[in-house]
């Protein structure tokens, strides 16, 4: 059986001017799972999906992906760990601009496990999976919609364990919102990535068979 | 054909392609500097060289100048006419004293056009090399082998326009006065009486010589005898059956010392330059030693012209370094989205410096390119206009010394711009655009 994708034990996290605190008692996404992290707007979505992927320190606890333990991993062996590990997907896409649609999925293959003979095979194969015709176009010159696509391919690139999606579909109207989110989820499914997702849309929920409270857990720590 | 693969070095360049001014700028400021260093070295070297061609196999010059160096700006670089003579007896003396190679006499105080003429011996052409190891060429014509030839320089040849059978008539003096016009008061005396044929053009040899015009030691003797014995009321032509002790004067002695086969040294050198200096009617300069005088006397302001160019070569790292740290406000979303994707700090401070340090060698080696091409041109006005031979290859030595230099102060100017990007708050950046 695989190791779940992602465990999170006891987790604490403020900020400096300790006005705002997180606490995770247990959190556990199985491998292939998908997720839904919901809550208001500024509860604390993202700096949790932030402390998973390494990118904050934790104030105490422990995250572990894939069965790697990333609060204790430091520097450039944390960051070579998620690049492996965990692909992650943000509402404005965060693409390098001036780089094309395959430049910008080779991207993250150059920080993966991948041998690079194998690199663009896998980049072309993803960009044309997921709709993406002509892979060598900059992604400046794309519609919105193939941008998000090259976002969701560059996530995928490194066959990671753990998706992460920070409120991806926050700026699309309702029917974008429902292709997103079946591409997105159609993609993690073939790759076999689980899926954490934080969203403040209600209509989400819909899609996922397991939800998880931001508030709940910010409740928790201030218990 | 190989897989496609994005590397660092992809990275960097298209990361200097999205910013296209501020990279050529930079590039252009940073090649401007190392040029403007190069040429500043280049031309220190060429000057150099240009001084050392000239003095060629002398080992010595003798003369009655106030002092070595002016003896060797005299009667070497044609500065100015010897003000005082030797006695032709005492040039025999000498000669007589030590077993030298050779003791060539010259008389320089005349003038043609303005350009100066040596009065010599044909040993002049025989045995004095005006750059060592590389003998007198004629690009025409034939060396003087009698009084009243005279052979031209290849820029006084150039300056005058005299060819081959030709007429001239010398100036007693550097004065202004011109074959075929009026003399005015201020311009020496034109020797109408005794017209000079020109039998020889020599090729450029790099030195002080080409703007020269070389003639017979007896002619002038006689043009001077003439002005002795118009002074004194005696008309008609004057020979050198007329010639006295006192006209036969030279303003200095061209030495060679004895060498062994192979050697340009002599272990006779500094005895007989001692020997030569306790006689106190004259002055002894040893050629190299006096230029290597004059530019000691001239390295403080070498050295500003040097330090000037280094500060433009600072100048231009600190360029590179404001365009790559004001750049760092507008790609921290770029660095922070390559952190997501796995690269680390240290990475990520490789790629700005690695941003830094093409800027320079881009620039440097443009500057390079500059200097040679600026070095062709400038070499080549400097032969046509004044005859000056100066290499416009690049010293080795000191395009190493400065491409190290620039790269180095690339790289140290890349160091606060690759700091910030080392410290891109990577959660913040992610974010958003409000």
């Amino acid at each position: 059986m695989p190791a779940p994708a992602l465990t999170i034990r006891d987790l604490r996290f403020s900020y400096p001017d300790a006005s705002w605190a997180l606490s995770v008692p247990h959190l556990q996404v199985e491998a292939g799972e998908h997720v839904l992290l919901v809550g208001g707007s500024g509860r604390g979505k993202s700096t949790l999906l932030q402390l998973v992927a390494g990118l904050r320190e934790l104030g105490s606890g422990s995250v572990e992906v894939a069965g790697v333990r990333m609060d204790t991993l430091r520097g450039a062996a944390r960051d070579e760990a998620r690049g492996r590990s965990i692909g992650m997907i943000f509402q404005t896409f965060n693409l390098l601009h001036g780089f094309t649609s395959l430049e910008n999925v080779l991207a993250a293959l150059m920080f993966s496990s991948m041998p690079a003979a194998e690199h663009e095979h896998r980049a072309r194969a993803l960009l044309s999976t997921l709709g993406i015709a002509d892979a060598d176009a900059e992604v400046d010159r794309l519609s919105v919609g193939q941008q998000q696509r090259v976002a969701v391919a560059r996530a995928l690139a490194a066959r990671p364990a753990l998706v992460l999606a920070d409120e991806p579909t926050a700026s699309l109207d309702p029917e974008n919102t429902e292709t997103a989110m079946d591409l997105i989820q159609s993609a993690c499914r073939a790759e076999g990535a689980a899926l954490l997702c934080t969203s403040h849309d209600p209509s989400m929920r819909a899609r996922f068979a397991r939800i998880e409270s931001i508030d709940a857990m910010i409740a928790g720590a201030a218990r | 054909m190989s897989a496609k693969t994005l590397t660092d070095w992809q990275i960097v360049m298209r990361s200097l392609r999205a910013r296209p001014l501020s990279t050529w700028i930079t590039i252009g400021m940073v090649a401007t500097s190392v040029a403007l260093l190069l040429v500043l070295f280049g031309m220190r070297t060429a000057a150099r060289g240009a001084f050392d061609r000239g003095s060629g196999n002398i080992h010595l010059l003798v003369s009655a100048d106030p002092s070595p160096l002016v003896a060797v700006l005299n009667g070497i670089f044609y500065a100015n006419a010897p003000s005082k003579p030797i006695a032709w007896s005492k040039y025999q003396s000498i000669r007589g004293a030590f077993p030298y190679q050779w003791a060539i006499p010259t008389q320089q105080g005349d003038s043609y056009r303005g350009s100066p003429t040596m009065a010599t011996s044909t040993d002049f052409f025989a045995k004095f090399e005006p750059v060592a190891g590389e003998p007198w060429k004629l690009a025409s014509g034939k060396f003087f082998e009698r009084p009243f030839e005279i052979v031209l320089g290849s820029a006084a040849a150039k300056a005058s326009g005299l060819r081959l059978g030709q007429e001239v008539f010398l100036t007693h003096g550097s004065g202004a006065s011109r074959e075929g016009s009026e003399p005015d008061e201020h311009a020496g005396h034109v020797h109408t009486e005794y017209p000079f044929k020109v039998v020889g053009i020599l090729e450029p040899t790099g030195s002080a010589h080409d703007r020269a015009l070389f003639i017979d030691l007896e002619s002038s003797w006689i043009l001077h005898a003439f002005d002795r014995r118009e002074r004194a009321g005696i008309s008609g032509v004057t020979t050198a059956a007329d010639l006295e002790d006192d006209d036969r004067k030279v303003t200095g002695i061209l030495l060679r010392l004895p060498t062994r086969p192979g050697s340009d040294a002599s272990a006779a050198m500094q005895q007989q330059f001692d020997t030569l200096r306790r006689d106190t009617a004259i002055v002894v300069a040893q050629p190299a030693q006096q230029i290597q005088k004059l530019f000691e006397i001239v390295s403080n302001v070498d050295g500003i012209f040097i330090g000037m160019a280094i500060v433009v070569l600072i100048s231009s790292s600190l360029s590179t370094m404001l365009a790559l740290y004001n750049s760092m406000a507008a790609r921290t979303r770029q660095i922070a989205v390559l952190r997501v994707l796995g690269a680390s700090q240290g990475r990520v401070f490789g790629l700005v410096l690695t941003e830094s340090l093409v800027i320079t060698m881009a620039g440097a080696l443009s500057g390079i390119v500059l200097a040679l091409l600026g070095g062709i041109v400038a070499s080549a006005w400097l032969k046509a206009s004044i005859g000056l031979v100066i290499d416009p290859t690049l010293d080795p030595r000191s395009t190493v010394i400065v491409l190290g230099g620039a790269v180095a102060l690339g790289g140290i100017a890349g160091i606060l711009p690759a700091w910030r990007a080392y410290q891109v708050p990577v959660a913040d950046n992610l974010r958003p655009a409000a």
